[in-house]
């Protein structure tokens, strides 16, 4: 089953932007990929419409997607757009939407992602209910909040339908943790997911842990930025567009420069006693994610602590690392001291007065560390991309 | 939070300017009225009126905005053009446009460009933007040349 090219992929995720209203869709549908009337110029739209059959649109406050045919009969595509300013949503990354709820296969992602992919998933049903027939490569694509819907999509096809899916997402969020990743990876297939995105887009480096992206362990397809700092310009759809242009897959994949999952690394990162050098850094960020993911590993691992299922309560995320981080503080010095060693690293990045003792690390002080730290994040990210 | 954090303001294309002629069965339409329909921030959109010279000749000025960027909400301009002429109301143009770039409709400025309201079919173009028009044009002027 073909997969379709980058420069493909990254034309269908820019030019949804395009469709602006509903008679917009008949347009994007004529571009080659698509099936086509079979007598063009000749039949008026709601000919067209008839004759081609198949196609609905997926409408959401915050998304909008189309459900098509392909060119051949082997190909279908379901493409997602993000947020646009006519309904001006772009309250995805607030601190309302960033919790954990069970998907439509009982998994741990994103409230605020999953929410606009169930709107539109009776529309989806219907699709391949009434239109399809026969087992199909269906391509999931989408850029920023339309790569974590599309990623959705992927993941329910997989397991709910006879059909192949292939997922291409560009400078999206993280969808789900953990749990989620892992299970997604293994009903898509990691070689069907293309994850694009550059160094420097701040986009993808949220929501914090717990939140992961699929395919499960692997770099996705990282293409490197000359500049230091987390850019909005680096998370454009055009941008994307002219990195991809004229390259294989496999010529999309510069190695990662560091690989922060090195324990002796983040070890020697946690308990350097430098300053921070600058919170807007793309590395800093992925160095306070590797770190985070560490000491709560150790923790959850000595306390026996389900990880897990942790996070899927009524409470905030921040609540919940902080309740696994207090529990640390209390175990046994080889573990304790990684608590404290975090903990003295985020206060340093927030420019707090840093603690003396662990003693002074209750379970308040923690819960507050760590609700600025995802705050500074999320904001690092909407700031970064509001800097153009 | 939003207060910490003003957004930057940039200025974007909402529509590129575009000039020709208007012809009705190969003759010059003249004193047409041109209406353009432009909407990016709500669906009702801003219409503006224009109008042909005795030799058939119009020109829509660029139409620009300047807005608070924040590209996790991205631009989408829906653009129509109607003419009407002997009483009949022709669509000469309808996009869909996501880029702020001047030209970014059509990749560049089209040249000798004439609209011919007898055409029954509009050609779309796709390559940089959601394109359909009546209007023919001899070359695209592109911002390099």
């Amino acid at each position: 089953m073909p997969e379709i090219s980058p420069d493909t992929a990254a034309q269908l995720a820019e030019r949804i932007y395009d469709v602006q209203d509903l008679s917009l869709v008949d347009f994007f549908l004529e571009q080659s990929f698509f099936k086509q009337a079979k007598k063009p110029g000749f039949s008026p739209h709601k000919h067209l419409m008839a004759d081609v059959g198949g196609r609905i649109i997926l409408k959401h406050r915050d998304g909008f997607g189309i459900c098509a045919h392909g060119s051949n009969d082997r190909d279908l595509f379901l493409i997602f757009r993000g947020t646009t300013m006519a309904n001006s949503g772009a309250d995805i990354f607030t601190d309302a939407y960033i919790g954990i709820e069970n998907s439509s296969a009982g998994l741990p992602v994103h409230i605020g992602f999953n929410r606009c992919f169930t709107s539109m998933l009776p529309e989806i049903r219907t699709f391949f209910s009434t239109h399809v027939k026969g087992g199909k490569t269906v391509h999931c694509i989408g850029h920023s909040l339309g790569g974590a819907i599309a990623s959705l999509a992927a993941d329910w096809v997989a397991r709910n339908t006879i059909h192949a899916a292939k997922l291409y997402t560009f400078g999206a969020p993280r969808v789900g943790t953990d749990w989620f990743v892992n299970s997604t990876t293994t009903a898509i297939g990691g070689e069907h997911i293309h994850r694009v995105y550059h160094r420097t887009d701040p986009v993808p480096m949220v929501p914090l842990y717990p939140f992961m992206h699929a395919p499960y362990d692997q770099d996705g397809h990282y293409l490197f930025s000359v500049e230091p700092l987390t850019s909005g310009e680096a998370h454009k759809m055009t941008k994307y567009k002219k990195s991809v242009k004229t390259k294989s897959w496999k010529q999309l994949s510069d190695a990662p420069e560091n690989p922060y999952t090195v324990e002796s690394a983040i070890e020697s990162w946690l308990k350097s006693k430098s300053p921070i050098a600058d919170t807007s850094s793309a590395t800093f960020w992925r160095w306070v994610d590797s770190a985070l993911i560490y000491v709560i590993k150790k923790v959850a691992l000595a306390a026996i602590v389900s990880i897990q299922g942790a996070f899927v309560t009524s409470f905030t995320i921040a609540d919940k690392i902080a309740y696994i981080l207090a529990k640390g503080i209390n175990l046994a010095e080889n573990i304790s001291i990684w608590v404290e060693h975090l903990m003295r690293k985020l206060m340093q990045a927030l420019g707090m007065k840093v603690v003396e003792s662990k003693e002074e690390l209750t379970h308040n002080l923690i819960r507050f560390v760590l609700m600025r730290i995802t705050e500074k994040a999320n904001k690092e990210a909407r700031n970064a991309l509001r800097r153009l | 939070m939003s207060i910490f954090f003003k957004g930057k303001k940039v200025e974007a294309v909402l529509f590129s300017p575009l000039e020709g002629k208007i012809t009705y069965q190969g003759k010059p339409a003249a004193g047409a009225t041109i209406k353009l329909w432009i909407a990016w921030k709500d669906k009702d959109g801003e219409t503006e009126l224009y109008y042909s010279d005795d030799q058939g000749n119009f020109s829509i000025p660029k139409k620009t905005v300047v807005y608070k960027d924040n590209p996790l909400a991205q631009l989408s301009v829906g653009q129509e053009v109607t003419v009407e002429y002997q009483g009949k109301e022709i669509l000469i143009w309808k996009a869909g446009k996501s880029s702020s770039h001047l030209f970014g409709e059509l990749g560049g400025q089209p040249v000798g460009l004439t609209c011919e309201l007898a055409n029954e079919e509009m050609t779309a173009y796709l390559d940089h933007a959601l394109v359909k028009t009546l209007c023919k044009w001899q070359r695209l002027k592109t911002l390099e040349d």
